[in-house]
C-alpha cells in the first residue's frame, strides 16, 4: 500500500515551517511522528496535497521542570518520557501508559506533541493529559497561547489548533501535596487501542483528604472525556470506599461509548466503572 | 497454462524459501492465474504482490464449521455415543486439496481417544458469498473441528455429571493393549498410550495441586480453571486405497543420489515451509546410510528435479516422505551389501551392518566403509551390476498415522473485566519415534501459539452485507510474544508400528488439541456461573455477553 | 527528490518521490531485500530496521525522512568475524522456522540489547510485542534473545538443549 501523490517539504525552523503553513493552507498537513498519518495516507483516508516534515526543526524535542510545570516539547518521542527520569520520579502516568500505546518501534517515533494533535479519541495521551491538568502550547506565525487540554479536543479528529498552528508543548502543573497519578487501559492483545481507558490524578493534604483529582477517559466518547463527576465525588473525601465507588459508577455513566468490535456499550461502562476504581486506588497507593 | 495445451513437460516451478504455509497456500489463488495470463498476453514477467487486507479479505479461509454435539454416557460417565451435525461454510468455492473421497475431510477422527462404538456424524457444506473456504488450516482435512466437538463435549458431560475431567478421560481411555484399534467410523489406530500421556502432562502441571489452589480461590470469588484435552491426530495421508487428489494416489516420494565422494544429494515431492527438512530428512537418511547428516543437501521446490510428490501439507511429510526417503536409502543400504559381499569376498549373509559400514560377522577387521562401497559403485562393482548409487522411493503408506497428546492449560480470568491470563500450558504429545527433538519442539511450540489463536483471538467477522470488518492485523488479532505463554513441552514415545522409522507426524497437533484445553479451562474457570460450553473465540466481551444474557452478572459466585 | 543515506556503513544516494515507503527504497532500490513487508499497517514488525540506532518499522516511514541518516538493516549483522550475536542466538536455539519475521525480530532485538543488555524473559517478550511470528510460538526466540545477551556481555551462554518436562 503507497500513499497518493504530494508535496513534501522540512523545514529547519519553525518560522520557515509556520510560514509553509500559512501559504499552504488547508492543503498541507503536518508530519510529526507519522504513525497514525501515514498508515492514514496509505489506507487513502487522507491523502494531503502537501506534508510539513517538523521532524528537522530543532528544540522542540525536551523534557524539563521549569517553576511550577513539567513541560514536554512536542516532538518528545513517547520513548523519551518512557526514559526521563524526571518522569519515573513524579510521573509514573506516563509509564502507564507508554508500555500499552502500540509498541517499542512505534514509541521510537510516536510523538506526545502528534498523540494530542491527531484529535483521536482512541489515542491515550489525552486522557493522561485530562488527568494532569496539562496546557498545551499552540504557536502561530505571530503570537503562541496556551490552551487549556479541556478546551482543546473540539470534535472527531479535530483539536482547537487552527491551520497555519502547531503544537509546540504541553505543559503540566506540578501538584502541590502528595501527588500520586495512574493509567490503564483495557486491550484486546497488547498493542491494540483501548477498548476503555482511564486516567486518574490524585493529590491529597496531609491528613488524607483529597484535594485535587483529575480523571479522563480514553476512547468512550466521541472526544476525549474529562469525568467531572467523577472528580466531584471525590473532592474533600478522604478516599473511603464508597466514595470511589460513586467516581466509579459516574464514570461508567457520563461517558457515551459506541458499539464496535472491542465490545458493547454495557461491556465498555462496566471496563470504565472497574478501571476507575483501580486507578484511583492505584493513584492513592502513589501518592502515599 | 501449457498444461492445458498439452505442454505439461515445458513449464517448470520453482519455489525457493517460501514463508510459512499452514494451509493458506494450498488453494490456487486468482492472482496467480492472472499474472501468468497478463505474462503471456504483454511478453513480459509478471509479479503478482498480494498485501495483507487483501490477504484477509480474499484468501481462502478455514474452519467456518458449526458443530453441534451431542454425547450420551452412563450415570458414572462411561462413553455411549457421540452424535455431531456439522454446518459447514466453503466460501464461494472450495479451496481445500481435500482427498477426493472425504468431502468432508477426516472429521470422522472425531470420536476421539475414547472407548465406545456408536457415533453417528452428519454435515451439510452450503457456498457463501465468501471468499474460498474449507482449507485444513494446519489441520490436516478437518481434523481440528472435529477433535474440538469431542474435546469439548467431553468436559461438558464431566462438568453436567460432576467428575473430574481426568478420571473421566481415564476411564474412557482406549487402552494400550486394545490397538490397533478399530474405531466406529471405520479408521484403525495405529498405536497409542493416552494413560502414560496424561499421566505425565498432570504429573509436570501439578494437577492435584492445582485443583486445590481452584477450590480455595473458588471460596474467595476468584475465577481459575484448568483444562484438559486429550487428542488423537489421523496424518499421513494416504493409503492409495483411500487417498488420491482428483485420482492421484496421495503417496510422497524421495530420490537419494550419493556421489563418488560420498556426499549425496536427496531430493523429494514435499516442499519445506519452515519445517526443517532439510535436517530432518537428513537425518533419516544419515541414519539409514551412516552417512554424515552434514554430507546430504536436500532439495525440494523444483518440478524439472523433484521427484513426484503430492507435497507438504497435513502434516505427511515425515510420514511419507520421511518414510520415503528411509525406503530409498535401504534400497541403497543392500546395493552397498552387494558391493561389500563382492570387494570382501563373502556371501552377503556373512555381512553386518552397523551405521556406516559393512564388515564380515566373526572378523570386524574385514569390513568397507559406506563411502568405500560408494566409491566403489562408480569405480570397482561387480560385472553385471548397474553403475551409480542412487536410489528412488515412491512411498505409499499401509494406513495413516495417529499422533496424540495431553494438553493441560491453566487459566486466570479476571472477575471485572473477564480479561482471560493463560498462566500455564503444559503438552505431551507422542508422535512416534522423534528424529529430531528440536524440530519437533519447535513446531510443537508453534502450534500451540495457532492454538491459542482462534481459541481466544482470531476471528473473520462480517457485517450483514458481507463486507470484513477485520482487515488488517491491527483487528484480526494474531498473538505476540505477550499473548503466548512460556509453553511447556514434553513426550511420550509409542512408535507407529506400520512407519518405516516408527514415526508419526506432529506438525499440526498442537494446533487441533490446545483449543479444547484452552476453551475447557475458561468454561472451568467460569463453571460457579454454572457454565458448561461456549464458542471460541472466547474473548473477554464475549464472556461479558454470554454472562449478561443469562442476567448472571456479579451474582455473588463464592462458592 | 534526491536523498543520500548511509546503509550499513555505506553511502547510497537514490532519487525518491515523496511517497515511497522507506522499505521499498531498502528493497527495490537498495535490493536489500532482508527487510519484509508484512502487514502494511506498522503491526506485525517483519520490516523492522534500525534508524540511527532506534528501531523502526520502515513500512511506516517516508524515504525522504530519513535523508542523511544511518540505515542499518539485517543484511548488516554479519561482518568478517562472523554472525552478530543474535544471529547466532537464532541459529543455536532454533529461533526461526519460515524466516520471514526473523530479520525484524533480530534488528528489534538489537536494539533491546543495546539498551537493556540483561533483559527479564517479561522484558523481552514486552520488548519484541511489536513483532509477530506465526511459527516459533515465540518461546524459543526469548531462548535466542537471552543467549545473545550472555554473549554480548561475555557471561556464560545458556544452554541450548531443547528442555522438556
Amino acid at each position: 500500500m503507497i500513499p497518493s501523490s504530494f508535496e513534501y517539504s522540512a523545514p529547519s525552523t519553525l518560522d520557515e515551517a509556520l510560514k509553509m503553513l500559512n501559504e499552504l493552507g488547508d492543503e498541507a498537513k503536518i508530519l510529526a511522528g507519522g504513525h497514525s498519518l501515514i498508515p492514514m495516507m496509505k489506507l487513502r483516508f487522507a491523502e494531503p496535497e502537501h506534508l510539513v516534515d517538523i521532524n528537522n526543526i530543532p528544540g522542540l524535542s525536551y523534557v524539563k521542570e521549569e517553576g511550577e510545570y513539567l513541560i514536554i516539547g512536542a516532538m518528545t518521542r513517547e520513548v523519551e518520557l518512557e526514559e526521563s527520569d524526571i518522569v519515573a520520579a513524579k510521573f509514573p502516568i506516563f509509564l502507564d501508559a507508554a508500555k500499552l500505546i502500540a509498541d517499542p518501534q512505534v514509541r521510537n517515533w510516536g510523538t506526545i506533541g502528534g498523540n494530542l494533535a491527531h484529535g483521536d479519541v482512541a489515542n491515550d495521551h489525552p486522557a493522561v493529559m485530562i488527568a494532569l491538568d496539562a496546557e498545551v502550547e499552540i504557536t502561530g506565525q505571530n503570537e503562541s497561547r496556551w490552551v487549556s487540554i479541556n478546551e482543546f479536543f473540539m470534535g472527531f479528529y479535530t483539536t482547537a489548533v487552527q491551520e497555519g498552528e502547531i503544537l509546540t508543548a504541553i505543559r503540566i502543573p506540578n501538584a502541590s501535596g502528595k501527588n500520586g497519578n495512574s493509567y490503564h487501559k483495557n486491550e484486546r492483545k497488547v498493542g491494540d487501542y483501548a477498548t476503555a481507558g482511564v486516567a486518574v490524578n490524585i493529590t491529597l493534604d496531609d491528613s488524607g483528604t483529597c484535594t485535587a483529582v483529575g480523571i479522563g477517559l480514553t476512547n468512550v466518547n466521541p472526544t476525549p472525556l474529562k469525568a467531572e463527576r467523577s472528580e466531584q465525588a471525590l473532592i474533600g473525601t478522604k478516599l473511603d470506599d464508597a466514595a470511589i465507588a460513586n467516581a466509579a459508577q459516574y464514570a461508567s455513566e457520563d461517558c457515551k461509548p459506541s458499539d464496535d468490535l472491542r465490545g458493547s456499550v454495557d461491556y465498555k461502562r462496566r471496563i470504565v466503572k472497574t478501571l476507575t476504581k483501580r486507578m484511583i486506588i492505584k493513584a492513592m497507593e502513589r501518592a502515599n | 497454462m501449457a498444461g492445458h495445451a498439452g505442454q505439461k513437460h515445458k513449464i517448470r516451478v520453482v519455489s525457493p524459501d517460501i514463508g510459512g504455509g499452514f494451509g493458506g497456500k494450498v488453494p490456487i489463488y486468482p492472482g496467480y492465474v492472472i499474472a501468468i495470463a497478463v505474462s503471456f498476453l504483454t511478453g513480459v514477467p509478471i509479479k503478482w504482490v498480494e498485501d495483507r487486507s487483501e490477504n484477509l479479505q480474499a484468501d481462502s479461509f478455514a474452519r467456518d464449521y458449526h458443530i453441534k454435539a451431542e454425547i450420551a454416557a452412563t450415570k458414572e460417565g462411561k462413553i455411549q455415543a457421540t452424535r455431531f451435525k456439522v454446518l459447514a461454510d466453503h466460501g464461494y468455492t472450495d479451496a481445500s486439496a481435500n482427498p477426493s473421497k472425504f468431502p468432508t475431510g477426516l472429521f470422522s477422527i472425531g470420536t476421539g481417544s475414547y472407548d465406545y462404538d456408536t457415533a453417528y456424524m452428519e454435515a451439510d457444506a452450503v457456498y457463501t458469498n465468501k471468499p474460498p473456504g474449507g482449507v485444513a488450516y494446519r489441520c490436516s482435512f478437518r481434523v481440528t473441528e472435529a477433535v474440538h466437538a469431542i474435546e469439548t463435549v467431553v468436559d461438558t458431560l464431566a462438568l453436567k455429571i460432576g467428575k473430574d475431567p481426568a478420571q473421566l478421560r481415564f476411564e474412557n481411555f482406549i487402552k494400550k493393549d486394545q490397538f490397533p484399534w478399530k474405531s466406529p467410523t471405520g479408521w484403525e489406530y495405529d498405536s497409542g498410550d493416552y494413560k502414560a500421556g496424561l499421566e505425565k502432562a498432570m504429573k509436570a502441571i501439578d494437577y492435584d495441586g492445582l485443583r486445590e489452589e481452584q477450590v480455595e480461590k473458588r471460596k474467595k470469588g476468584e475465577l481459575m480453571g484448568i483444562g484438559i484435552s486429550t487428542f488423537t491426530e489421523i496424518v499421513g495421508a494416504g493409503p492409495s486405497k483411500d487417498f488420491d487428489i482428483l485420482g492421484i494416489k496421495m503417496f510422497d516420494s524421495a530420490e537419494i543420489r550419493v556421489h563418488p565422494t560420498g556426499k549425496a544429494i536427496a531430493r523429494f515431492g514435499t516442499k519445506s515451509q519452515g519445517q526443517g527438512h532439510e535436517t530432518t530428512y537428513a537425518q533419516i537418511i544419515a541414519e539409514e546410510l551412516g552417512i554424515p547428516a552434514e554430507n546430504i543437501q536436500v532439495e525440494e521446490g523444483d518440478t524439472d528435479t523433484a521427484p513426484y510428490g503430492l507435497g507438504t501439507y497435513a502434516s505427511r511429510s515425515t510420514p511419507t516422505a520421511g518414510a520415503a526417503a528411509a525406503m530409498a536409502a535401504r534400497k541403497l543400504r543392500d546395493k552397498a551389501k552387494k558391493i561389500a559381499a563382492y570387494l570382501l569376498e563373502v556371501s552377503e549373509d556373512d555381512l553386518e551392518w552397523e551405521p556406516g559400514k559393512f564388515s564380515v560377522k566373526g572378523a570386524p577387521e574385514k569390513s568397507k566403509t559406506i563411502q568405500e562401497l560408494v566409491f566403489a559403485a562408480y569405480t570397482n562393482h561387480p560385472q553385471g551390476m548397474e553403475a551409480g548409487f542412487e536410489a528412488t522411493h515412491y512411498y505409499d503408506p499401509p494406513n495413516l498415522t495417529f499422533p496424540n497428546g495431553a494438553y493441560i492449560c491453566v487459566v486466570d480470568i479476571d472477575s471485572d473485566t473477564f480479561e482471560i491470563n493463560v498462566r500455564r500450558f503444559v503438552a505431551i504429545d507422542d508422535c512416534g519415534n522423534i528424529i529430531n527433538p528440536m524440530i519437533v519442539q519447535g513446531q510443537v511450540h508453534g502450534g500451540l501459539t495457532q492454538g491459542i489463536a482462534p481459541a481466544m483471538y482470531e476471528e473473520l467477522l462480517y457485517d450483514d452485507d458481507g463486507n470484513i470488518l477485520n482487515g488488517t492485523l491491527m483487528d484480526y488479532l494474531v498473538p505476540t510474544a505477550v499473548e503466548s505463554p512460556s509453553w511447556e513441552t514434553g513426550h511420550t514415545i509409542t512408535p507407529s508400528p506400520h512407519h518405516p522409522i516408527g514415526a508419526k507426524g506432529v506438525g499440526e497437533s498442537p494446533t487441533v488439541g490446545a483449543p479444547p484445553a484452552i476453551a475447557n479451562a475458561i468454561c472451568d474457570a467460569l463453571k460457579p456461573y454454572g457454565i458448561t460450553h461456549m464458542n471460541i473465540p472466547i474473548t473477554p466481551f464475549k464472556i461479558f455477553k454470554t454472562l449478561q444474557e443469562k442476567g448472571l452478572l456479579d451474582t455473588d459466585l463464592k462458592i | 527528490m534526491e536523498i543520500k543515506i548511509k546503509l550499513n556503513g555505506t553511502e547510497m544516494t537514490a532519487d525518491v518521490e515523496p511517497r515511497t515507503l522507506l522499505v521499498h527504497l531498502i528493497r527495490e532500490k537498495f535490493s536489500s531485500t532482508g527487510t519484509h513487508i508484512g502487514c502494511d499497517t506498522s503491526s506485525c514488525g517483519a520490516c523492522t530496521i534500525l534508524i540511527d540506532g532506534k528501531s523502526a518499522k520502515s513500512c511506516t516511514i517516508l524515504a525522504v525522512q530519513v535523508n542523511g541518516k544511518e540505515i542499518s538493516t539485517v543484511e548488516g549483522l554479519l561482518t568478517a568475524e562472523g554472525l552478530h550475536p543474535i544471529q547466532e542466538g537464532f541459529k543455536e536455539n532454533h529461533a526461526l522456522h519460515c524466516g520471514f519475521c526473523t530479520p525484524g525480530m533480530m534488528m528489534r532485538a538489537v536494539e533491546l540489547l543495546e539498551k537493556n543488555p540483561n533483559p527479564s524473559e517479561d522484558e523481552i517478550r514486552w520488548g519484541i510485542s511489536g513483532n509477530l511470528c506465526r511459527c516459533t510460538g515465540y518461546n524459543n526466540i526469548v531462548s535466542a534473545i537471552k543467549y545473545a545477551s550472555a554473549k554480548i556481555r561475555g557471561a556464560e551462554l545458556p544452554s541450548t538443549e531443547p528442555k522438556f518436562v
